[in-house]
């Protein structure tokens, strides 16, 4: 099963390789959209169908962390899985990123199996909404 | 402190180096004394550069010459070294630093929330390494396919 998945970080270079590291660990991905921000994201989210959020913590204009509040708020919005990939690796901060509701983490540098490993345990989750 | 720094650093570069960019670093020995000049070789840089604060704050710069810096870029992107645009370069420096910033920090103390700002990066040309920073910054060096990168970390005088 293909899933269509948005891409949030700061750096086009990673969004692309975020995308190829996906497609080459097997995830099997349909549509792909990628935003600079977090506010970017949420305008995407407005016109495209989007199944899972991939998402740096550390961004200008609205950080990962504030996006995830503003997902929260919405009914539709809230059901989409959001999974962290970023450098952040403090517990504090990645244990307040799990209490708004994200549904996995990866730190960077990454390799594709842990990328793999973690995408298809959340979306071959019975009710991972 | 600065001894385990130091040791943490070259575990995170090494880390990064093969996982990002599929390249084996070399640690420099104590006796050896290329680093202390080789950089003084390249007529221009890439000198990438971060901030953190957190229950220290201070600057964490990357310099790498810059035929290794296209390497790393090719290789992170899957791209012929040919086709690697110089914006894709300053990207990929620019994560370099914050990857290896934001591991180190968390290795140093998990329980900090360590806040880092966007990383810079620019082309230095007729540098001489040592003038970057004051004395007391610590300096991390090793090999990369051959050429010297240097890791240096200043910690914010407190008070």
């Amino acid at each position: 099963m293909a899933y269509n998945v948005l891409i949030v970080d700061d750096s086009q270079t990673m969004r692309k390789v975020i995308r190829k590291t996906v497609s080459l660990s097997g995830f099997e991905i349909g549509d792909c959209w990628e935003a600079g921000n977090g506010q970017e994201a949420l305008d995407i989210l407005r016109t495209c169908w989007v199944d899972l959020i991939l998402t740096d913590l550390n961004m200008p204009v609205m950080n990962g962390l504030e996006m995830v509040k503003e997902l929260v708020k919405d009914e539709i919005y809230r059901k989409i899985p959001v999974v962290l990939i970023t450098t952040e690796g403090s517990e504090p901060r990645i244990e307040e990123a799990y209490a708004l509701g994200i549904k996995g983490y990866i730190q960077k540098p990454f390799y594709p199996e842990a990328i793999r490993d973690t995408l298809l345990r959340i979306m071959e989750a019975p009710h991972h909404d | 402190m600065t001894k385990e720094i130091e040791t943490k650093t070259l575990m995170i570069a090494s880390q990064v180096f093969e996982t990002m960019f599929f390249i084996p670093i070399e640690v420099q020995q104590e006796d050896d004394k290329r680093g202390d000049d080789t950089l003084r070789f390249f007529s221009a840089f890439f000198r990438g550069e971060i901030g953190f604060s957190g229950k220290q704050s201070g600057r964490l710069v990357v310099s790498i010459p810059i035929g290794l810096a296209k390497t790393m870029a090719s290789n992170f992107l899957g791209l012929d070294e040919s086709s690697v645009t110089h914006s894709q370069v300053f990207d990929v420096v620019n994560e370099l630093c914050n990857v290896v910033c934001g591991n180190l920090f968390a290795r140093i103390d998990k329980k900090t929330v360590w806040t880092l700002t966007v990383p810079q990066t620019r082309e230095v040309t007729g540098y001489t390494f040592e003038n970057g920073f004051e004395d007391d910054s610590l300096i991390v060096r090793f090999y990369a396919e051959g050429y010297p990168v240097h890791i240096q970390i200043r910690f914010t005088p407190s008070g």
